[in-house]
């Protein structure tokens, strides 16, 4: 009786030994249910949808060289091209329209903004809201401040809540960029600019015309992008008073919003501003 | 004929099948007699309801959403303990004195033209009392003039305890409230307990602060496209956008920032030394000393004096002095561009424009608004 016991049990158990040697289970060590004690595939493998990478540009600022944050403002000690010796207390600007040039010469468009301010370390990088297919890439761009299609009044409420808008009487929008600070003047004495660019009102004899006067920024450089990646782009502060233009604030310190001639400049002097920092990932 | 029967007939039968829609349950607060369909909007005593507060359409078209904070979340029952907290002399150490002594309504929530508000002890501050409207609005959610608070919850805990102030202690204020008749049962509608402390008193309070909205002024009319603006509130409009003018903007907002403020701290050149260091003293960075936050130019004809210590007794003083009075320091703002002249130098008639335009910012409605006053 107890033999026939004992050969029943084997018999039920056996089954259990032998599957137990033989696992099934997902064997593909790409799938998200990969099973590293699985023996034997089941056809259960099942594979994430490919998330292309996250992309987070961030904003490094120097003049000449010399790094800028929010702990170097409220000192007379930076000197521009023109020898005017400087503080910055104020620096805030708007990037918007970033661009990813592929080698194929298409590009992959953005609609994030960003309003960077010195004053708030979290404003000075972020993450762009879609994601950037893997590959090699030729160059980024971006405008600095809105173009004249995203440039609306009113429309983009963060921004108005802290007094980003640019005056209807010069055209209305957004500002480009806020740039305060003060320096030693001719006479000695410190006083205070304010870089603000915008876009740019035309008085002439006979018309008024606003010129839109963002900057769009071509940055050249070959990259790849395998997995989510920062990239950083460096401001070099100085170059807003060099290249075209040597800048001399004793000429142009304060009332330059309404000022074509040096919003024109300001426009200009952009162009070797924005330089590519380089890529983590 | 027969055809005009047909239509008189029709016509009844639509009228008597017309639905009116409301509260059906006689038991309910809000019981609709006339209702015949209920619409689920029934509500009842001891039940909490979530506050809509009622935001501006301008301000909801260009504003942000407003900032409640997630742990206190604005409640029917909340908002109105709020506004009976803020009217009650109970949280001074006297039962003399609530936050509405020196918050009047009538006076867009500020004292009543004084300069320095006087406290229980008959003792005085060195800071004039500051208004109280569209704090929900504050995105960088700092109070005082120096911004030492942070979320009003925090501001509340600070008049109340203040010796110069309501000179209470906190644990006695919530002892007086726990043996009240009302406000056991109120806080447990409100907050799910009669076990009241000084946690939930702040919470209640900042959400009737938080339902202080003004935002129709003439100015905010003329946003809408309801009214014009008289040609010298529109010119007084330009001397305050202008930067070669009175450049105000930069700091106080625009049309498309109704909140006509930064919420930020400058040093708009008061003084060449400082005997309140304001921001700096909150800091500790002597970058920020003189510095006081911006406050709104909305409801000025209510709330004279001016500026953090309420040195200026009318807005001509005001206009005076970023026409010719500015003080040049260290720290004073860049945007105080024209300080070692005085200031913006705006004539006569700039002057008188300019504040035409500032008082079509005053908000009547919000000064006589009931939902406001005592319970």
């Amino acid at each position: 009786m107890k033999k026939i016991i004992f050969i029943i049990l084997m018999l039920a158990v056996l089954p259990l030994v032998i599957t137990s040697c033989k696992k099934k289970g997902c064997t593909d060590a790409m799938a998200s249910n990969y099973d590293a004690n699985a023996k034997r595939d089941d056809g259960t493998c099942t594979y994430d949808p490919h998330v292309d990478p996250h992309i987070t540009l961030s904003f490094e600022h120097n003049f000449d060289g010399s790094i800028v944050s929010s702990s170097s403002f409220n000192q007379l000690n930076y000197s521009n091209q023109a020898g005017n010796i400087l503080s910055i207390e104020h620096l805030e600007y708007l990037v918007s329209n970033i661009k990813f040039y592929k080698s194929n010469g298409d590009s992959l468009v953005f609609s994030d903004y960003n309003l960077s301010n010195l004053s708030d370390m979290n404003s000075l990088s972020f993450e762009l809201s879609d994601h950037v297919e893997e590959g090699s890439y030729t160059g980024i761009g971006f405008d600095l401040g809105f173009n004249s299609s995203n440039n609306i009044s009113g429309s983009y409420t963060d921004l108005n809540a802290v007094n980003w808008s640019w005056p209807d009487m010069l055209g209305g929008g957004y500002h480009n960029m806020k740039f305060e600070g003060k320096f030693i003047d001719t006479n000695t004495d410190t006083i205070s600019y304010a870089y603000h660019m915008g876009k740019a009102r035309e008085i002439t004899a006979t018309d008024t015309t606003f010129h839109d006067n963002h900057a769009f920024i071509k940055l050249n450089t070959s990259f790849n992008i395998e997995n989510d990646a920062s990239i950083s782009i460096d401001m070099n502060i100085a170059e807003w008073f060099k290249n075209p233009n040597t800048w001399d604030l004793n000429a142009y310190n304060n009332m330059l919003m309404p000022n074509y001639t040096a919003q024109i400049m300001m426009k200009d002097n952009s162009s070797n501003v924005f330089s590519w920092g380089g890529i983590v990932q | 004929m027969r055809f005009n029967y047909f239509i008189i007939i029709f016509a009844l039968l639509l009228t008597s099948c017309k639905k009116h829609e409301g509260c059906t349950d006689a038991s309910a607060l809000n019981y609709d007699a006339a209702a015949n369909r209920d619409d689920g909007s029934c509500k009842y005593v001891g039940v909490n309801y979530p506050y809509e507060l009622d935001v501006p359409s301008q301000f909801e078209q260009l504003l942000p959403a407003p900032s409640i904070p997630a742990n206190n979340p604005l409640t029917e029952a909340g908002v109105l303990l709020g506004r009976k907290l803020f009217y009650d002399p109970i949280l001074s150490g006297n039962n003399t004195q609530s936050c509405a002594s020196c918050h009047k309504q009538a006076n867009g929530f500020t004292d009543n033209g004084y300069q320095f508000s006087t406290g229980i002890d008959l003792l005085q501050g060195d800071r004039n009392a500051m208004p109280l409207f569209n704090m929900a609005w504050n995105y960088n959610d700092t109070y005082f003039w120096d911004g030492k608070a942070s979320g009003i919850e925090n501001q509340v805990f600070e008049p109340v305890a203040n010796p110069i102030e309501m000179h209470e202690t906190w644990p006695n204020a919530v002892a007086k409230l726990q043996s009240d008749d009302e406000y056991p049962s109120m806080f447990n509608t409100a907050f799910g307990t009669e076990t009241i402390d000084s946690n939930l008193v702040t919470m209640a309070i900042a959400q009737f602060e938080r339902t202080l909205i003004s935002g129709d002024s003439r100015f905010d009319q003329y946003i809408r496209g309801e009214i014009s603006l008289t040609p010298s509130e529109f010119a007084g409009y330009n001397v305050f956008m202008d930067e070669a003018g009175g450049d105000c903007f930069h700091c106080h907002g625009d049309i498309n920032n109704p909140l006509w403020t930064d919420n930020i701290y400058h040093n708009n050149a008061l003084d060449a030394t400082f005997s309140d260091l304001g921001r700096g003293a909150v800091t500790g960075n002597a970058a920020d000393n003189g510095k006081f936050k911006t406050p709104s130019l909305r409801n000025l004809s209510y709330t004279a004096p001016y500026m953090h210590d309420g040195r200026f007794a009318t807005l001509d003083d005001v206009i005076n002095h970023y026409a010719v009075g500015l003080q040049n320091s260290a720290t004073v703002d860049p945007l105080m561009k024209n300080v070692l002249s005085g200031g913006n130098q705006l004539n006569p008639q700039d002057r008188i424009d300019l504040k035409a335009f500032l008082l079509s910012l005053n908000d009547p409605n919000f000064v006589t608004n009931p939902d406001y006053q005592a319970p």
